[in-house]
């Protein structure tokens, strides 16, 4: 599979939030990439600036307080940071779309679901208002909505919060974006929920061809649905690799200290083990601590971590890891195991 | 809806049978009747004051004449007035039409400026732009409706001044009383609609100022909520432009508590012109209303307050089914 061919290359992307008691550096010179057809997750607690990236890339960040600082974000070698708004609303929706946490309050409920699915198939598409209502309904069946055509003429609040997501899954993929954008989509859903819409989101994929970009907090959606995985901590990525080595061989003891937190259900049987939560909290994005910003929070921290912010290195294999002891503590991790 | 809509109306007779009651009675209150003046002169003998009681139902207890008057109602009959010795809804329509004419052209000033303002002001948040307005706002609110009429007319007056002075131009920029011209008999019917409407700009603007001002900054404040949720969020994802996430997505929600009471304006706008036709001579409802209530012509009285009084349930049934039209979360069954 050419699967080497980037489809959004995001290099130091800074967002800063200019507020009364100083900026607040939301994303500091964040950089990841997206291959074409590849899943890559951006994983993080609340606060660590995931959501931030996502509509940075949208461009969606609300202006002021907040702006784009610095960095570029290459769409097809095109850079998104320096589109006009004119240009990037004909990319939102249409090449770039996105789908949120809230399904509940994501869609308007004065309009029928068939008429928000159909609004950007006439604005990027230019069909008549009724062949895209035609057309929303052929998406409502994609997502698997029974009876579409009846579905194209309810309001959101006559569905439920895993049918409405569907809507907003159909409607982000109403005009065959290249990239999809998905910020927590199944955070607000219950579990069994949860899994039909990754089946569903993997599905699509597989029929469309997109990439996907999956913000999430949730590891075991990670597992489930990614290729590639960005961990980001106070606005910085920490460490970024391939799904199965970030998950069997994690680096960074923040990425540890995050796979530790999630009940295991081989391990807690084996080894009756307590889940191990990472101590304390995210820093306040205006006082980040001195040096690595995690080494308040970090048992591996020594007084060199305080000095200076750790470079992101490659630990081999393109697995990248921002920790001055990570060769170190691999070495211990293995004579413990 | 349609069974709905019959229930209300049955509930409404209920609701005007104790509100009509209540509104006699209170006219009971007031001491001595529409003869009081004549009992106290010395032309006028006892006979013939005997005679008038009698004729107009002043000699029986009051529930007598309520039932009588209620009789009455029941074959859309508003009763006689004492003073002009002809019915009431002789006395009272054609005031009702004139203010209507006022209530009208305000409402449509009303929110012909508010809407815009208010979303203008929402989107420019903060902005200098979106000061002035409230600054503006809260001298409309303040300000005493008769007394802003009075400013207005010593305003256009001084205006006639300065032309007068340097354009040699010695009309007045709008007519600042009366309904009519002196020359309106002779004008073609399009040329007498004009004369009223040309007439009625400057009351009208005068009685929807507060309006204006208190729906500048209400739909300013609704506004700011709708465009902070998240279905905004998802509309910008989408691609669309400001101005249809300002007006398609965000004013239709943020619209809906003010259709909510379009009805209850209609019955309180007529009150409202109030003040305003008497500083301009409008011969509207309020000079014709304050005119029995010192004569104590009651049945022109309470003629005025059964129309307030149907216009006010029927503006709330209005009210009521706009609701579900605009808002697909409501409905009724």
């Amino acid at each position: 599979m050419a699967k080497s061919e980037k489809l959004l290359d995001v290099r130091g992307l800074k967002t800063y939030f200019d507020t009364d008691e100083g900026t607040v550096k939301a994303v500091d010179g964040v950089s990841f990439h997206i291959d074409k057809g590849e899943t890559l997750a951006v994983v993080g607690e609340s606060g660590s600036g995931k959501s931030v990236t996502s509509l940075s890339i949208m461009r969606l960040i609300p202006t002021p307080p907040g702006r784009i600082a610095g960095g570029e974000m290459l769409f097809n070698g095109q850079d998104l940071v320096k589109k006009t708004e004119r240009e990037m609303r004909q990319i939102r929706g249409n090449d770039i779309s996105m789908i949120f946490q809230e399904p509940m309050t994501s869609l308007n409920p004065v309009y029928t679901v068939g008429d928000q699915i159909a609004e950007a198939i006439v604005l990027h598409q230019g069909k008549s208002q009724k062949q895209a209502m035609k057309m929303a309904a052929e998406m409502l069946e994609l997502v698997g909505i029974p009876e579409p055509a009846k579905r194209v003429r309810n309001y959101p609040h006559q569905m439920s919060g895993g049918m409405r997501q569907r809507v907003m899954i159909a409607m982000a993929l109403s005009c065959g974006p290249q990239l999809l954008i998905a910020d927590e989509p199944t955070t607000a859903l219950d579990v069994t929920i949860q899994a039909q819409i990754l089946e569903l989101m993997k599905k699509l994929q597989n029929e469309i061809g997109m990439s996907i970009l999956f913000i999430t907090h949730d590891l075991g959606v990670v597992a489930e649905i990614a290729d590639r995985v960005v961990v980001m901590y106070a606005g910085r990525a920490v460490e970024e690799g391939n799904v199965v080595p970030i998950f069997t061989k994690p680096k960074m003891p923040y990425t540890m200290g995050l796979l530790n937190s999630v009940p295991r259900v081989d391990k807690a049987a084996v080894h009756q083990e307590r889940l191990e939560a990472i101590p304390g909290n995210v820093p306040n994005p205006l006082y980040l601590p001195e040096g690595c910003a995690f080494h308040p929070r970090c048992k591996f921290a020594v007084d060199q971590c305080k000095v200076a912010i750790p470079d992101l290195v490659d630990s081999g294999n393109g697995h990248m890891v921002r920790c001055i002891r990570w060769d170190e503590i691999q070495t211990k991790q293995a004579v413990v195991a | 809806m349609i069974p709905y809509i019959i229930r209300r109306i049955i509930h409404l007779i209920p609701t005007f049978i104790g509100a009509t009651l209540l509104a006699f009675i209170i006219s009971q209150l007031v001491p001595g009747d529409f003869l009081n003046a004549m009992r106290l002169s010395p032309d006028v003998r006892p006979e013939t004051i005997a005679r008038l009681e009698q004729s107009f139902g002043l000699d029986r207890p009051w529930y007598t004449q309520y039932f009588l008057w209620m009789g009455s109602l029941l074959k859309f009959d508003l009763g006689q007035s004492f003073g002009g010795n002809q019915p009431v809804s002789a006395v009272i329509t054609k005031p009702i039409l004139n203010s209507l004419i006022l209530v009208v052209i305000s409402l449509i000033m009303l929110y012909a400026i508010a809407i815009p303002l208010g979303v203008f002001s929402a989107v420019r948040q903060y902005s200098f732009a979106d000061q002035v307005i409230s600054a503006i706002s809260y001298f409309g609110l303040a300000i005493p409706n008769f007394f802003f009429a009075q400013v207005l007319i010593l305003c256009i007056f001084l205006f006639r001044g300065f032309t007068r002075e340097y354009f040699d131009h010695n009309q007045l920029l709008l007519p600042v009383a009366q309904m009519t011209s002196s020359n309106y008999n002779e004008l073609s019917s399009l040329a007498k609609f004009k004369d009223i409407l040309w007439h009625a700009l400057m009351p009208a603007f005068v009685v929807a100022t507060s309006g204006i001002a208190g729906l500048t900054r209400i739909l300013r404040g609704q506004m700011i909520e709708q465009l902070s949720s998240d279905y905004i969020r998802t509309a910008r994802s989408k691609g669309l432009d400001e101005r249809k996430i300002n007006y398609k997505h965000a004013l239709r929600i943020a619209i809906i508590p003010f259709v909510a009471t379009i009805g209850a304006l209609l019955p309180g706008l007529i009150g409202g012109a109030g003040l305003v036709e008497i500083v301009v001579s409008w011969p509207g409802i309020t000079p014709t209303l304050l005119q029995a209530l010192t004569a104590q012509d009651i049945y022109v009285v309470l003629g005025f307050l059964v129309i307030s009084t149907l216009l006010l349930m029927l503006g709330n049934l209005i009210s009521d089914l706009l609701l579900a039209v605009v808002d697909p979360r409501i409905r009724y069954n």
